[in-house]
């Protein structure tokens, strides 16, 4: 059953990484977010409910989010993404290439550093859809769980949410 | 620009931009999901088994180390009733010869409430003995049962024998949770006072009850005893027969006969009374009882000889309330051990149930 398990951990793990990698812009704590959010799932399997509708995916997202809150508390340099308190967080990774710690191309850089700007000026819950769907890679129904909202609102929310983006990028 | 390709894109290059830590955390989880499903595998009794038995474990050893109510019952004075019951005169007391076997402290005491049964074995060379040992040929021969908490009491009964001028002949105890008996003489113009110490050195600890059986065999009280009954009865029948005859002769004759048997019993209570001045030693049997923890207080003993029907039981009301109460205190006992059983079982079972629930969603 383990197996499963690991499974599970094989396609979950990028999408956690991404998901707060994007929140507390810091690898290093977005590694060991991680890596604790996937072994309190497993300390407490037990009180999984699958039951109730929720997947693996959505508790451990909220698994995810509840350590994320925790670390925050706990390091005040850290913060969620904001670009003006980015500025005032010395520990923070406001570049792309940064952010993924490898050489992009000059164009491609440029691009996605825009777009990273503009989810940046959105508001706390539009940049929160955009990151779970299109960074994470999560699906509506998982998502739905996750932020406590209906499949279909999120998905009038996120058309909103990428209008807003391409009104910042002047597109 | 296409927006949400470009944001895939980013979240592609994201999603794989920690392969190389996924890798080393994989191998880690691993070996902790290994261990993890052996510890809550569903099928893994054996951690239960050593919670019950510790728990069954645990249950023998309350109720073997449980204290038992003490053996010896001391309200029973059912033999000494009986007796009373055959005496025929009373004393100057108003009490019977006999007097009241069973008597508290509370009572003052009464040497001339001698005390006597019918099943003496002493011999005439016995009494000469005694006489000639202990000055007195009247031996009220008395038991004393304390409870008490007290380690060791006997110590001090036995140095409250010798203070009052006795001393103690003989301590037995048969088993260790047995009574221990303490057999002695106590002069009688000092048994007042040994009763009073007695029950101060009880006191002083915790008083639980003292029943003062006087079961005295005293063969010569008892063959004076006898022979006034026997005259009585028959200065009874004579005055009976005196009453029913009209032959003047007859009735002579009786009357003689009965001046004969008044003179007899003048006699026989002279020598009773002799025998209450010439006490001079009272024997004293002190029985010495530690109280088990359970019966620590005097009214959970008197409870507990309540219910058992050994004191008068009082109301049916009370009767009722009084076993609510202890079937309520053992119901609870009983509860607070079950709780060691039950307790591990519930949680194990709940979480047993929910172990299974996750890894049957995990498949």
């Amino acid at each position: 059953m383990q197996k499963q398990f690991l499974e599970l951990y094989d396609e979950y793990y990028p999408k956690l990484y991404a998901y707060v990698l994007m929140r507390v812009r810091h690898r290093e704590v977005a590694e060991d977010i991680v890596q604790h959010s996937f072994l309190k799932a497993l300390d407490n399997l037990a009180s999984f409910k699958p039951r109730r509708g929720a997947t693996f995916g959505s508790w451990l997202f909220q698994i995810a989010k509840n350590e994320l809150v925790d670390r925050i508390r706990q390091d005040a340099k850290l913060t969620f993404c904001q670009t003006e308190v980015l500025d005032l967080n010395p520990t923070a990774i406001s570049t792309i290439d940064q952010l993924l710690n490898a050489e992009l191309a000059v164009e491609q850089k440029e691009r996605w550093q825009k777009v990273l700007c503009a989810i940046e000026h959105l508001d706390e819950e539009d940049r929160e859809l955009i990151t779970l769907k299109y960074l994470a890679d999560l699906p509506y129904q998982e998502i739905a769980k996750t932020m406590n909202k209906k499949p279909n609102t999120l998905a009038v929310m996120l058309k909103r949410a990428l209008e807003k983006v391409r009104v910042d990028l002047g597109i | 620009m296409n927006v949400k390709d470009t944001i895939k894109e980013m979240g592609e290059a994201l999603r794989s931009s920690n392969s190389g830590q996924q890798a080393m955390f994989r191998a880690r989880l691993a070996a902790q999901a290994d261990a993890a499903v052996a510890i809550t595998r569903p099928s893994v009794w054996k951690q239960y088994v050593f919670f019950a038995t510790s728990s069954i474990a645990m249950l023998i050893l309350v109720i073997v180390t449980w204290p038992k109510p003490p053996d010896v019952v001391v309200y029973d004075s059912s033999p000494f009733n009986s007796v009373s019951a055959q005496a025929g005169l009373g004393d100057h007391k108003g009490r019977g010869l006999l007097g009241r076997l069973e008597e508290s402290f509370d009572d003052a005491y009464e040497p001339s409430a001698l005390t006597v049964t019918s099943t003496t074995t002493a011999s005439p060379g016995e009494i000469v003995d005694y006489e000639n040992e202990n000055g007195s040929m009247l031996d009220v021969k008395t038991t004393i049962s304390l409870w008490s908490t007290k380690d060791d009491l006997v110590t001090p009964v036995q140095n409250l024998f010798e203070y009052l001028g006795g001393h103690v002949s003989g301590i037995s105890q048969y088993a260790m949770d047995q009574p221990t008996h303490l057999t002695g003489l106590v002069p009688a113009d000092s048994y007042f006072l040994f009763r009073e110490q007695l029950r101060d050195l009880v006191s002083a600890d915790k008083y639980m009850t003292e029943v003062l059986n006087a079961n005295d065999l005293i063969p010569s009280a008892i063959n004076i005893e006898e022979s006034i009954t026997e005259v009585t009865e028959a200065i009874t029948k004579l005055k009976d027969d005196i009453a029913k005859m009209e032959n003047a002769t007859t009735k002579a004759s009786l009357q003689r006969q009965l001046e004969n048997r008044e003179l007899q019993l003048e006699n026989l209570v002279g020598s009773r009374a002799d025998l209450d001045e010439n006490v001079e030693y009272v024997k004293v049997t002190v029985m010495v009882t530690e109280i088990p923890g359970f019966w620590e207080t005097r009214e959970a003993y008197d409870l507990h000889n309540l219910v058992m029907g050994m004191e008068k039981p009082g109301s049916f009301v009370q009767r009722a309330l009084v076993n609510i109460l202890i079937v309520g205190f053992w119901a609870l006992q009983i509860l607070s051990i079950a709780i060691w059983f039950l307790i591990p079982l519930v949680i194990w079972l709940t979480y047993r149930r929910r172990q299974r629930l996750a890894w049957k969603d995990l498949d």
